[in-house]
């Protein structure tokens, strides 16, 4: 009878043990599984962060158009006339600002100056240096008024402009 | 023993119960899979691109987002193209030079949805027959999709692009 009720306490016991590895596992799967969505939505988070601080430059007074108020129209016209004033450079603290047209794209990549504007691609506003850098790009639209059968009108290109800013040691 | 196969399917049916709530919170919200920073960002930036459609007469050009509302509507370009095409050729061309991550675009699927309010869900709001395509998505290995919305009248439309990534 003595031995008996060992018996059934040892598995008693056994049983208990199995349970709390089960749980264990179960538990460790939900982690792994919870973890690895966290690090995507972080991933993701950084991203959107990225795009928004060079939305909010786009948005700022000396790019935005006047027409749109939005932060994604830039106008380049505007962008010429900065990139004429090297010493505008210093007012945004970054290492880095440029806007690059993506569509319709000249080929090859043409640094925009007063002689070859609009058919250029790159506006080189604050002339990146250092190396230790990382870019944040957002998209955003570029335009101009141009004319056509003696008619203004509104060309709006696509466009990206890319924030470079030191890296934190 | 039998106490012990209970508490297996109790824990089995709560897991399987989990995970299927789980699955359905990321499908909600795109109706398709969670968007892209990068691809939304994209998206909203290129409807106020300036297409070759004139409205009325030249330079009286339409944008992305004006096609989108006339391809709708079913109103034709002052040359008398469709805007349906135009919104088809545009975004056939602009889309190879967008690169997410740095990745080239493969193939690419774009849907059109009508909302009754702005923050309605795709999933669950009516697919418009102006969609368009090119490649194959359905045997995509690395995909991503982006959304934007534009209002129309007392409505909305939703404009979801998935696209399939391959290494530049």
């Amino acid at each position: 009878m003595n031995t008996r009720a060992q018996m059934k306490i040892q598995e008693m016991s056994f049983m208990i043990i199995a349970l709390a590895i089960f749980f264990i596992l179960i538990l460790l799967f939900y982690l792994a599984v919870s973890l690895q969505g966290m690090k995507r939505d972080v991933a993701q988070s950084e991203r959107a962060g990225g795009i928004l601080l060079a939305a909010t430059l786009a948005g700022t007074a000396e790019f935005s158009c006047a027409e749109y108020t939005t932060s994604v129209c830039v106008d380049s016209d505007k962008l010429l006339a900065l990139t004429d004033h090297p010493e505008y450079a210093r007012f945004w603290d970054v290492a880095g600002i440029t806007v690059e047209k993506v569509y319709p794209a000249p080929a090859g990549r043409k640094v925009c100056t007063r002689e070859n504007y609009p058919n250029c691609n790159v506006f080189v506003i604050v002339n990146q240096t250092s190396t230790n850098t990382m870019s944040d790009a957002s998209y955003v639209l570029l335009c101009r008024e141009d004319y056509r059968n003696q008619y203004s009108y509104t060309q709006c290109d696509l466009g990206k402009i890319i924030v470079t800013t030191e890296k934190i040691a | 023993m039998v106490g012990f196969i209970i508490i297996i399917l109790m824990v089995m049916i709560i897991g399987v119960i989990f995970l299927g709530i789980s699955l359905r919170k990321s499908v909600q919200g795109s109706g398709v899979e969670a968007t892209d920073a990068e691809i939304s960002n994209f998206m909203s930036a290129s409807l106020g691109y300036v297409t070759d459609c004139a409205k009325d007469y030249e330079p009286n050009y339409r944008t992305i987002e004006d096609v989108i509302d006339d391809c709708y509507a079913k109103r034709s370009c002052a040359d008398g193209r469709k805007t349906c095409d135009v919104l088809n050729k545009t975004y056939s061309e602009i889309l190879p030079n967008f690169k997410p991550a740095g990745s080239q675009i493969s193939a690419y699927r774009m849907n059109f949805y009508y909302l009754q309010n702005a923050s309605a869900d795709v999933g669950e709001s009516e697919r418009l027959d102006m969609g368009f395509y090119s490649g194959n998505m359905d045997t995509c290995q690395s995909r991503k999709a982006g959304m934007t919305s534009i209002s129309i009248g007392e409505g909305y439309i939703a404009e979801v692009l998935e696209v399939c990534l391959k290494e530049a």
